[in-house]
């Protein structure tokens, strides 16, 4: 067949043509030097396609593996006429009505260009990471704004809805906010806080505001003072430091699970190492530390019991201490062996007369009912020894006995001095009065001085144990008065010692007076008791044994009207 | 000329390592504060030395962040970059004792502990920074071998035409890896290619490995043909190799910026909560 | 009817016809109607005299020139009136100075009248060599484009005519005499400054007579290795550069820039050559006698001093390049590369540089948005690297052939490019080394603050995208690096390096360079 083939080349508007004519089989379209229509192109395959003429028109078919591009449909082969367009690979090929005695009419034009390679490989590479989209700037802000949002809005609206507290001390408030305590919480708070952990603002009152005393007050109102309250003007200076420090000042919140009670000596030691000088009126000695630095312990003791008064002695003072309770007693002489009849002959302990209150710190007062009387009757008749004085009020003793001895006379008759045998009487019968009236005083009066003579006999009555107050009368007690704690600042628990051995801190063993003080010094402590920091010792801090908040002292703050 | 430095002077030595004598000064000051005061009850953010220490520490960062805008501002007369950047190497490593010390060890999940943790991967960013800068400039000058990249793609774009006309007569499936790998030659991508150099669609190493199997049972007319095309795919591979290379540590000089900037700023806000935090709940 | 006449305008061979910027047609036209009018040019350098403050017209001052200046008396008055264009005139009273010590130069001067005196001295101001009407001085620097060795200062009331460098150098090359005349003027002048300082003429007559100006194209050797001369070269322009031969290698250990002397060693040692000295720029050098020399170190002890002092760091160098200590490969690089010819050249250490092209934004935005520096561009050697950016030549090729005249140096040596410039385009095809653009002026960027927030425009640097570029107004002109001259704190892409990676180093500082060997 013959076919006019012509190139194509556009630039601009300008179209160039090369026209020329080929004779061959079949017009065939490829890559291939050796096809009718070379395709310079390496998108094109070495033999694409085949133009035939047939009977029945130009019949197209591929002879590659890829598909041919007829008028925008994919064919493997079809017929074909003047106005179609076939695309190989980047080529257009346009069929247009053959001149006379041509077979057939084709332009070729090359209609995808690559355009500059540098260019296009320029494009096509993303070099450099700021080509890949991603932006500092954008992660920059979303971050910020973000973080700010998180961090600073929402806790601050959500602190600015809460409002003011509606917290009492029975039971935390609803609602509070779970986030806002968990943002903006620098650290744990303590364990008894927990319950309105959600709730900041019980005391945190106010934006930009610390922590003030009328929020702890809330629920702590009659915290007790650690100094006597002042009742007019002004106490001194530690009394203006004490008012003017915050309760926050000391208890700080959010360290832990710890409560908020104050275990370090350091801040103790604080004021307390130069007390001495600042304000010497107390009469506080200086304190640098424990064990070393702490004083000798001043035990309380009773100076007079009558009028009673009591002075702090130091346990280590040349003058030795002596206790003046008024009351004569020897531990080694209760602490025989054999014991004693009533308590049936086992030896006493020191249990059988101190009894522990119910808190296991202290023990209960002794008292004569309590603990003597077992063994210690107030008999004053052999005759008659059911009957006992009332201890107590020696005035009333000798009244008492007076008027027993009264009444027996004016009941049942005065009996002959000789006779020592009880007379019998029948129930209803009254005995003749006594016929001497006088004779009645006189034996009243006797009995009476009889009786009070036992009563108050130094070997067997009152003033076995107590003292004689001869300036009011011959039978007169001074009073007594006995102690039950002696170190009075401080506590201490004998429940959490009771492993300990009552005879390993108290020498009663050995006291045979009852001017002998009984209560260890500090040495005796010291054996178990270091350091706060000690490693092979008790860890003990001034509040182990001490108190800051003294409820007998009064309230440390007046409480303020509670914000509604 | 009036007293310019005759000799190259990394940041790191800078002044005979001035800053960083001034940064280990700050580092032992602090130390010693912390270890002089001890607060009741335990040492901690909000003690007069916990407030130094903060202050010092948020002043530090506020200048620290401020050489994202002294770097360019090119007209006023602050002094070398060199010495800005040395400063904020060392102060920054500095700011790290500073800050720690400033917790007093106090840690838990909340904003202030955030921004310290923020502080922290900043300073980590930045240290790997330092280690790139150290470290990759001498290997890409080495990988480079003399030839920019400009020069680099020019040469490829050129290989890229010289292989379609060698491939003009080769078979067609050669043709086609060839027009493959002229099409689609991968350099660089995402951040994630160009740091890593993993490019397993590399059309060019697809067509060697193709070639290789075609050539094995090719005539001899085609087997020069191929051979011809062989040789500048595998110019092409090196060269794409050493390219790739060359992205890959600018890449690395370049990616920690990338954490390095934005924690800086989330820390901004962390700090700024956590200032506001302290003293709007005092 | 009025016969036409045609008139041929033309111009002598080889003379320039156009005078830039001078209306000549109007001249022209006047003269064929009869009009007696003053040339083109007299308004001008009338000009000059009333801002000197002289009273003379341009025709007495023309007179003055050619009777006073022994080197113009050859000249035509067009001649003299070319250069008068050029000049400047001024009028100095005693006291004034003239020239300062260790400025950039690029002028001569001539004495009209008066007096001056050179200060010889510094530390001594009151030593003066005095020079009177018809001498000429300053034409040391001019020829060595090196910075002024003297102060000169007037000592009676003077008239000075001065002559800047291209109009010079046109001049010796037209006239022969006149370079012959200021050679040996030079010669003597360039003696006394090189070497003896201190001592008097007469002593250094005997050197003088003996001296003389060699000439040596790149490469060409002027001292060599092993050779038995003993001749000792004052470098007069240009550099040298100083090798060993080690191991059948040149190992090139120093680099020896004009105004020193080189040779001294083997004059002093009485040694065969130690080692091969090339020029390596083209160089002037002024070769002297060595007995004569010797003669002058004996009646001299100072000068001898000074001489002994260089023989003694020159010998340290050359033991240090028989040890092996490999310094050349970098000078041979800077050799290559027309790093030598540099007075200031911007080198970048590749070990050091992160490539974030700060240094390339710092160009930008100190210079309108165009960036001067172009990083990546440029020949490397190790790990030293030579970027695109002009290196301030001591001989600049751009200044060669510019029309208006728009290119100077800067008293500190910063060759610049200033506002009258008109875009032809021929310093940038001058330049050797491509450091020169032709560019248009970009628009207003967004402020920084508006960048780094919200991402507005392009950022610092300069924005080489096709739309950016179309958005460029006004014509193109040329720019190039002009060493910040007008910026507080100089060189903004050393300023702005943050890892210390770029520094601008002068030739007298490359030996510093070479040490660390582009490690």
């Amino acid at each position: 067949m013959q076919a006019e083939v012509t190139f194509l080349t556009r630039r601009g508007t300008a179209v160039m043509r090369r026209p020329h004519t080929i004779t061959a089989e079949s017009v065939r379209f490829g890559r291939g030097t050796d096809n009718e229509v070379p395709l310079a192109d390496i998108r094109v395959e070495l033999t694409a396609a085949a133009l035939h003429q047939r009977a029945d028109g130009l019949f197209i078919e591929r002879l590659g593996d890829s598909l041919l591009h007829v008028n925008g449909e994919t064919t493997d082969a079809r017929l074909v006429g003047p106005g179609d367009e076939i695309r190989i690979g980047p080529y257009k090929i346009v069929l247009s009505e053959p001149p006379q005695g041509i077979g057939a009419a084709l332009s070729v034009e090359f209609v995808q260009p690559l355009g500059d390679s540098l260019q296009r490989l320029m494009t096509g590479s993303r070099i450099g990471l700021d080509q890949t989209g991603l932006s500092k700037r954008r992660a920059s802000w979303v971050l910020f704004v973000v973080l700010t949002i998180v961090g600073l809005g929402v806790p601050i609206a959500l602190y600015s809805v809460e409002g003011p507290v509606k917290q009492s001390t029975s039971s935390p408030a609803g609602g509070g906010s779970t986030f806002l305590s968990i943002v903006w919480n620098p650290g744990q708070l303590s364990n008894p806080h927990r319950y309105f952990a959600r709730h900041c603002a019980t005391c945190h009152r106010a934006a930009f505001a610390r922590v003030e005393d009328s929020a702890c007050l809330t629920c702590h109102s009659g915290i007790g003072n650690h100094i006597q309250s002042a009742t007019e003007g002004d106490a001194g200076p530690v009394h203006r430091h004490l008012q003017a420090t915050r309760c926050a000042e000391c208890h700080k919140e959010h360290r832990g699970l710890q409560s908020l009670v104050i275990r370090e000596g350091a801040l103790c030691v604080g004021c307390h190492r130069s007390l001495a000088e600042t304000v010497p009126k107390a009469e506080i000695r200086e304190v640098r530390g424990f064990p070393g630095g702490h004083p000798q312990f001043r035990v309380t003791l009773v100076s007079d019991a009558v009028k009673k008064n009591v002075e702090r002695v130091d346990l280590g003072s040349d003058s030795k201490p002596a206790d003046r309770p008024n009351l004569v007693f020897s531990h080694v002489a209760h602490l025989v062996p054999e014991g004693f009849p009533a308590l049936g002959y086992k030896p006493m302990v020191c249990s059988d007369c101190h009894v522990p209150e119910p808190s296991g710190q202290g023990f209960l007062a002794i008292t004569y009912k309590g603990q003597c009387q077992r063994c210690h009757t107030l008999k004053f008749d052999a005759k008659l020894p059911w009957e006992e004085v009332p201890h107590g009020d020696d005035a009333r003793v000798q009244t008492d006995v007076e008027g027993f001895y009264a009444s027996a006379a004016l009941e049942h008759g005065v009996p002959p001095p000789s006779s020592t045998e009880i007379e019998r009487r029948l129930p209803g019968i009254n005995p003749a009065p006594p016929s001497e009236a006088l004779g009645r005083r006189a034996w009243v009066r006797e009995q009476t001085a009889r009786a009070l003579g036992i009563v108050f006999d130094e070997k067997r009555g009152c003033f076995y144990c107590h003292i004689p107050d001869r300036a009011s009368g011959p039978f007169r007690v001074a009073p007594v008065m006995m102690l039950t704690r002696f170190l009075a600042p401080a506590r201490f628990d004998h429940a959490k010692h009771a492993p300990i051995e009552c005879g390993d801190c108290h020498g009663a063993r050995h006291s045979e007076a009852s001017s002998d003080i009984l209560i260890p010094g500090i040495e005796r402590c010291v054996t178990c008791h270091g350091a706060e920091t000690a490693s092979f010792n008790v860890q003990s801090t001034c509040t182990l044994c001490h108190v800051f908040h003294r409820q007998e002292f009064g309230q440390m703050r007046q409480v303020m009207a509670v914000e509604k | 000329m009036r007293g310019r430095r005759s000799r190259h002077e990394s940041f790191l030595i800078y002044a005979r390592f001035r800053y960083l004598k001034i940064a280990c000064a700050a580092a032992v000051v602090s130390i010693v504060l912390y270890l002089v005061d001890s607060p009741y009850p335990s040492r901690y953010g909000g003690s007069w030395v916990g407030y130094t220490l903060g202050s010092a520490g948020a002043f530090l960062i506020l200048w620290l962040m401020w050489f994202g805008y002294r770097k360019r501002s090119y007209l006023k007369n602050q002094g070398n970059l060199v010495a800005w950047l040395s400063a904020h190497v060392y102060l920054g490593l500095s700011l790290l004792v500073i800050a720690t010390l400033h917790t007093g060890f106090h840690f838990g999940w909340n904003i202030h502990t955030l921004a310290y943790g923020l502080m922290c991967l900043v300073i980590a960013s930045g240290g790997f920074g330092v280690f790139s800068y150290v470290r990759y400039p001498r290997l890409m000058t080495g990988n480079r071998l003399g030839i920019g990249m400009p020069e680099m793609l020019s040469r490829i774009a050129s290989l890229n035409d010289q292989l379609r006309t060698a491939a003009m007569n080769v078979d067609d499936r050669t043709a086609r890896l060839v027009e493959r790998a002229v099409e689609t030659t991968l350099l660089g991508g995402s951040f994630w290619r160009q740091l890593s150099v993993y490019y397993p669609n590399c059309a060019t190493a697809a067509a060697l490995a193709g070639i290789s199997e075609i050539q094995a049972n090719a005539t001899p007319e085609l087997a020069m043909a191929m051979r011809q095309v062989r040789v500048l795919l595998e110019d092409q591979g090196q060269l794409l190799t050493r390219a790739r290379q060359d992205i890959q540590y600018k890449a690395m000089m370049d990616i920690w910026l990338y954490f390095h900037v934005p924690l800086s700023f989330a820390l901004l806000a962390a700090l700024l909560a956590h200032v506001i935090a302290v003293f709007y709940l005092w | 009817m009025t016969p036409t006449r045609l008139y041929v305008i033309g111009a002598l061979a080889g003379y320039p016809l156009i005078k830039h910027c001078l209306n000549q047609g109007y001249e022209v036209v006047e003269y064929i109607l009869g009009n007696n009018i003053a040339p083109a040019d007299e308004p001008l350098i009338q000009a000059k005299l009333d801002h000197a403050d002289v009273a003379m017209t341009v025709g007495e001052l023309v007179t003055t020139v050619r009777e006073r200046l022994p080197l113009f008396a050859t000249l035509t008055t067009l001649q003299i009136r070319e250069f008068l264009i050029r000049s400047r005139l001024y009028k100095k009273q005693p006291g004034d100075v003239v020239i300062t010590l260790g400025e950039y130069a690029n002028s001569v001067y001539f004495i009209l009248d008066g007096e001056v005196g050179i200060r010889t001295d510094p530390k001594n101001p009151e030593e003066l060599a005095k020079l009177g009407a018809g001498k000429f001085f300053g034409e040391l620097a001019l020829l060595s484009g090196r910075r002024r060795t003297r102060t000169v200062v007037a000592t009676a009331p003077s008239l000075l005519l001065e002559i800047d460098r291209n109009t010079m150098i046109r001049l010796v090359r037209s006239v022969p005499e006149v370079k012959q005349a200021i050679d040996s003027q030079a010669v003597i002048r360039q003696i006394k400054v090189g070497l003896a300082p201190e001592v008097d003429d007469q002593l250094l007559d005997e050197v003088v007579r003996t001296a003389q100006v060699v000439e040596f194209k790149p490469d060409d050797t002027l001292i060599e290795q092993g050779a038995h001369d003993d001749w000792v070269y004052l470098i007069r322009s240009g550099s040298v550069s100083v090798s060993v031969r080690l191991g059948g290698k040149d190992i090139v250990n120093a680099y020896v820039p004009a105004g020193n002397f080189v040779g001294e060693m083997a004059m002093l040692m009485h040694a065969p050559r130690s080692a091969t000295v090339k020029a390596a720029v083209a160089t002037e050098a002024i070769r002297i006698d060595s007995s004569a020399f010797r003669a002058l170190l004996d009646r001299a002890p100072r000068v001898r001093q000074q001489v002994e002092k260089t023989l003694n760091e020159r010998l340290v160098e050359h033991h240090r390049a028989e040890l092996g200590i490999e310094r050349g490969g970098v000078l041979e690089f800077f050799r290559r590369t027309g790093v030598v010819e540099a007075t200031d050249v911007l080198l970048i250490d590749e070990s050091l540089c992160v490539r974030c092209d700060n240094c390339e934004k710092a160009c930008a935005q100190t210079h309108h948005g165009i960036s001067r520096l172009n990083r990546e561009a440029g020949p490397t050697y190790a790990t030293l690297h030579v970027p695109t950016s002009c290196r301030h030549c001591e001989d600049p090729h751009c200044m060669k052939d510019c029309p208006p005249d728009a290119i100077h140096r800067a008293p500190n040596g910063e060759v610049f490019i200033g506002d009258n410039c008109i875009g032809c385009g021929n310093c940038e095809r001058n330049c050797p080394y491509g450091v020169i653009q032709m560019a248009a002026t970009p628009p207003e960027k967004p402020g920084l603050l508006s960048w780094l927030l919200f991402g507005m425009g392009y950022g610092p640097g300069e924005d080489k995208s096709p739309e950016a570029i179309a958005r460029r107004t006004g014509s193109k002109h040329a720019v190039k690096c002009d060493m910040c001259k007008d910026i507080d704190g100089g060189p903004a892409c050393v300023r702005a390096c943050p890892t210390g990676a770029a520094i601008r180093v002068a030739p007298e500082q490359f030996i510093n360079v070479m040490r660390q060997g582009g490690r």
